[in-house]
C-alpha cells in the first residue's frame, strides 16, 4: 500500500517539530530516501493547528520511499528484528 | 413561576428520561430531556427518577421533604425560584450516579475513565460504557487491576481519548506523533511516521524482574513492533522482524526470543517475566515463547513506544500499519492470571466488536 507524504523545507520542518496538528498528536517530520523532509498525508489533511495553515496546502503528495536502514543488531550482535 | 433545575457535574449535555412523582400524588412523565433541565411548576416537590440511557443508570432525586403521614395544612410557602440541584457530588471524580437499590453499581474508576474519555472529546455509548465497566470490575474481581501499572483501552475514537491511561495517572498518557489515525476499531499506524510514546519507562516499573507488557492487535502487524523500547538497560520488545517471517520478543534481556510468524497472527499478546527469571510470550493465552533469562539491571528512563521501537530515544526505522485496540504494562502475572487477563481483554474487545478470536 502506498503511503503518501508531502515534502517540506528544512525551515518548515524546524517550525513544525514540537507542535500539535490535532490535540495530543504532534508533527513528526521524517526524511525519505532522497533526504527530503516529509510529513504524512494524515498530518497534511488533518491539521487543525491555526498556527500552521500552510500545512493544509502542501501539494503534491508523493509516495513515501523510506531510507534503507541497515539491520540494527543488539548488544550481542543478533538481529534486532525491528 | 417556581421550579427546579436538574443539573449534574458530569452528565450535563446528556439526554435523560425523567419521571416525577410529586409528594401530592400521581406520576408525571417529563419525557426525554437534556440536562441541565428546568422543570417549571409550582408543584415541583417530590421524587424524580432520572434515567441516563447512555450509562443505563437511574439517578433518584428527592426535592423537598416528604409530608408526614398526618399532613397538616400549611400556609403557602415562598418558593425559591429555580434552585440548582446536583445529581451527584462530583461527576469528574465520581461520575457514577447513585444507583437505585435494584441496580448493579457502576464502577467508580470505570466511570472516571469514561468521563475523561468524554472530556477529551471522545464518543461513548451504552455498549462502550457497559464494556468498560465490565473490564474494570473483572480486572478487580480477579486481582489484576492492582497489578496494572498503565493500560490504554483505546476508547472514544479520537487521538486524545486513545492517549488516556485508564488508570488515570496522566503521566502515562500516550503522546502521539506523526500521522496516526484513531477510530472505533482502535489506533492505526500509517507506516510512514506514526507512533505513540507511552511515557512509561523501566524506572516506572515496580521491579526489573517482575513485570508484564503487551498489546492487542486486530489487524496484521506486518514488519513492525507493537510495544517496544531498546536501550542499553532496557530491552523490551514485542513484534515481527523486518521480513515479517518471525515473531520476536525481548524481555529485559539482550537476547531475543523468536518463533515463526505464520500468517502474521492477530490477537492479544502478553510478555511476562517473573522473579525466577522465567520469561514467556503468550498469544491469545497460549504460550508461544519461553526462556530463562536474567534481567538487565540498572535504571533506564527511555519510555515504551507503540507502533515502533524506541531505539535509544528515537523511533526506529519501521513504523507500523496495524491497528491496536489495547496495550498495557503491569507487574508479573501467574499462569492463571494470564489466562484470566487474556479472557477479560478479549471479552472487552468482543463487546466492542473488535476481537480477532473467540
Amino acid at each position: 500500500m502506498a503511503h503518501l507524504v508531502g515534502v517540506i523545507t528544512v525551515t518548515q520542518k524546524d517550525e513544525l517539530i514540537g507542535h500539535e496538528w490535532q490535540p495530543r498528536s504532534y508533527f513528526n517530520p521524517v526524511q525519505d530516501i532522497n533526504d527530503n523532509w516529509v510529513i504524512s498525508a494524515e498530518e497534511i489533511q488533518g491539521n487543525i493547528n491555526p498556527d500552521f495553515p500552510w500545512v493544509n496546502d502542501i501539494s503534491p503528495l508523493i509516495e513515501y520511499e523510506p531510507k534503507p536502514f541497515p539491520p540494527i543488531t543488539g548488544d550481542t550482535g543478533e538481529f534486532l528484528g525491528e | 413561576m417556581a421550579g427546579i433545575r436538574i443539573n449534574s457535574n458530569n452528565f450535563n449535555g446528556k439526554s435523560v428520561e425523567i419521571t416525577f412523582n410529586p409528594f401530592s400524588g400521581g406520576t408525571i412523565n417529563l419525557g426525554t430531556q437534556t440536562i441541565p433541565y428546568d422543570y417549571v411548576s409550582s408543584n415541583y416537590e417530590g421524587n424524580y427518577s432520572i434515567y441516563i440511557p447512555e450509562f443505563d443508570k437511574t439517578c433518584p432525586l428527592q426535592v423537598g421533604t416528604a409530608p408526614t403521614p398526618t399532613p397538616t395544612i400549611t400556609p403557602t410557602s415562598s418558593i425559591t425560584p429555580t434552585p440548582t440541584i446536583s445529581i451527584t457530588p462530583s461527576i469528574t471524580s465520581t461520575p457514577t450516579p447513585t444507583p437505585s437499590s435494584s441496580e448493579v453499581a457502576f464502577d467508580a474508576d470505570a466511570a472516571a475513565y469514561l468521563a475523561d474519555v468524554i472530556a477529551s472529546g471522545g464518543t461513548t455509548d451504552a455498549t462502550i460504557s457497559a464494556a468498560t465497566n465490565t473490564l474494570f470490575t473483572s480486572l478487580k474481581s480477579n486481582g489484576l487491576y492492582s497489578k496494572m501499572k498503565a493500560m490504554w483501552p483505546y476508547v472514544g475514537a479520537t487521538a486524545s481519548s486513545h492517549s488516556i491511561n485508564a488508570l488515570l495517572d496522566k503521566t502515562f498518557d500516550i503522546t502521539w506523533n506523526g500521522g496516526m489515525t484513531h477510530g472505533v476499531s482502535g489506533s492505526t499506524g500509517n507506516g510512514t511516521n506514526g507512533y505513540g510514546n507511552t511515557n512509561f519507562s523501566k524506572n516506572d516499573m515496580t521491579a526489573y524482574n517482575d513485570y508484564s507488557f503487551g498489546g492487542y492487535q486486530n489487524t496484521p502487524l506486518g514488519t513492525a513492533t507493537m510495544i517496544s523500547v531498546f536501550n542499553s538497560n532496557n530491552k523490551c520488545q514485542l513484534g515481527a522482524n523486518l521480513s515479517g517471517t518471525d515473531w520476536f520478543a525481548r524481555s529485559m534481556n539482550n537476547s531475543q526470543l523468536s518463533t515463526a510468524n505464520s500468517g502474521n497472527i492477530t490477537g492479544n499478546y502478553i510478555v511476562n517475566r517473573d522473579s525466577s527469571d522465567d520469561t514467556a510470550v503468550y498469544r491469545n493465552a497460549t504460550e508461544i515463547l519461553s526462556a530463562t533469562q536474567s534481567p538487565l539491571v540498572g535504571a533506564d528512563s527511555q519510555p515504551f513506544y507503540v507502533f515502533n521501537t524506541n531505539v535509544s530515544g528515537s523511533p526506529g526505522s519501521n513504523y507500523g500499519t496495524h491497528t491496536m485496540c489495547f496495550a498495557f504494562v503491569g507487574e508479573g502475572l501467574t499462569t492463571s492470571e494470564i489466562t484470566a487477563f487474556d479472557g477479560i481483554i478479549n471479552d472487552f474487545q468482543t463487546s466492542l466488536g473488535r476481537n480477532t478470536y473467540t
